[in-house]
């Protein structure tokens, strides 16, 4: 959906926009309150908690062609509110199988490639809350540092700092599994 | 070098396992999510119309106790009665409101009754008139209360006592005076707390004084010079003793 076509959605702030928005955000919405959730209820309760919030409070909205990623904000904070208050311990679940087709390539850079994408996707599922927020709104809706500080009300140096440190993360999952792999093919013990 | 650039493909590869986290997440029913959230956005819509109608309904019923009390007070004014200094701590005046008393908890010092506050004919403290050809009051009692306002206590609408309220920083006195007539000292003390509208309590008789309370303030009727004569203590404190040397002083 083009930015200038979501502004207009959220200017009209009637039903059917209200409608048009739910089907285009309804699946990332649910994928960012699933990741921090790992209950397909619970993320599906917050979900629909999270478009309610978003349509009572529209109007606030400054920029229309933002509505997905602040409509993520609210998904990701009222899933950790929902962690704090319920004190749930995040358990993981299996990851759901990644299309074959992203997979069954011919070639095998592409393979390789397929299976650093699922390291990856597995090392985000593995970050604190607030790092996974700061890396959705960051990758996935991408915001700059400055707009995901005012959008989390953080300070920029927060922000900075948790992305950072994500990024560290998810770099050292790869660079571990890299020299798993060298230790492995030369034999060396683990 | 090779951590620069495994940074790099980090950032690649976020977006795209991103991506593919949403493409391959399975969306449990579309279609019940959307009625909870139309059926949850009308019943907050339906309780903030139900609120809205609520807080108008108070605000009419606000209205009509306004409209009662003031009118309350509106009649109580006409009779002329008196407020009950059980309920008043002190009476002032506000230079905005010109001639409107009002009650407060904080002590009023006495400059606040300065000339351009000077009652008017038509103004009232709540237990009197403005009494603008008052007797001879002493312009300083001792202990250094100062003459703040001259009164004059009215019953049915008929003067029936002079007054003056004293003060001293956070101190305030009320005397009141009137001629002997058919009352003795007791009948008249009596009176006085049936005009304030109060009851006097404690009341005992000693070397010509009488000593009363009334809600734990201190008062001391005597008679002197063919008047029977009160001190009430209007707000702090004031020793018995203090008062009886107050009493003494006054002609």
């Amino acid at each position: 959906m083009e930015p200038e076509e979501i502004r207009q959605l959220v200017r009209k702030n009637d039903n059917d926009s209200h409608r048009a928005l739910f089907e285009a955000y309804y699946k990332r919405t649910y994928a960012v309150a699933y990741n921090i959730l790992r209950r397909r209820e619970n993320a599906e309760d917050i979900t629909q908690d999270a478009f309610v919030k978003a349509f009572q409070n529209l109007h606030q909205l400054q920029d229309g062609a933002k509505f997905g990623a602040w409509l993520a904000v609210i998904a990701s904070n009222l899933a950790r509110n929902y962690l704090k208050r319920e004190k749930k311990i995040i358990l993981t679940e299996e990851l759901p199988e990644i299309s074959t087709d992203s997979v069954s390539n011919d070639t095998e850079a592409l393979a390789l490639r397929g299976l650093e994408i699922e390291r990856v996707r597995k090392a985000i599922r593995d970050l604190p809350p607030e790092q996974y927020q700061a890396v959705v709104l960051q990758y996935y809706h991408d915001l700059k540092v400055e707009e995901i500080a005012e959008m989390l009300n953080i300070r920029v140096g927060t922000v900075k700092s948790r992305l950072f440190r994500a990024r560290q993360k998810l770099a050292a999952v790869l660079e571990l599994d890299s020299d798993s792999a060298c230790h492995t093919s030369k034999g060396g013990d683990l | 070098m090779s951590g620069e650039k495994r940074m790099d493909i980090s950032d690649d590869l976020i977006r795209e396992a991103l991506q593919q986290e949403v493409d391959c997440i399975e969306v449990p029913g579309k279609d019940r999510a959307w009625k909870n959230i139309t059926s949850s956005l009308e019943k907050k819509r339906s309780s903030v119309k139900r609120r809205q109608f609520k807080w108008s309904q108070a605000a009419a019923v606000a209205a009509a106790c306004l409209i009662v009390v003031l009118g309350g007070i509106g009649i109580f004014r006409n009779l002329e009665t008196g407020l009950s200094l059980a309920d008043t701590d002190m009476v002032s005046e506000t230079a905005d409101e010109f001639g409107v008393l009002e009650v407060e908890n904080e002590v009023v010092q006495p400059e606040v009754f300065d000339d351009s506050l000077r009652h008017t004919e038509d103004s009232e403290f709540p237990i009197g008139k403005a009494d603008l050809s008052p007797p001879d009051w002493p312009s300083v009692l001792p202990g250094d209360y100062r003459l703040g306002e001259a009164l004059i206590l009215t019953g049915a609408g008929e003067p029936a006592y002079s007054g003056a309220v004293y003060f001293n920083g956070g101190v305030s006195l009320l005397l009141v005076e009137k001629e002997i007539n058919e009352k003795d000292l007791l009948g008249f003390t009596e009176h006085l707390g049936g005009h304030m509208q109060v009851a006097l309590h404690d009341i005992e008789r000693a070397n010509g004084f009488i000593r009363f309370s009334v809600n734990e303030r201190t008062g001391l009727a005597w008679q002197k010079g063919g008047r029977n004569q009160a001190l009430l203590v209007l707000s702090g404190q004031v020793a018995k003793q203090e008062l009886k040397n107050i009493a003494a002083s006054i002609d």
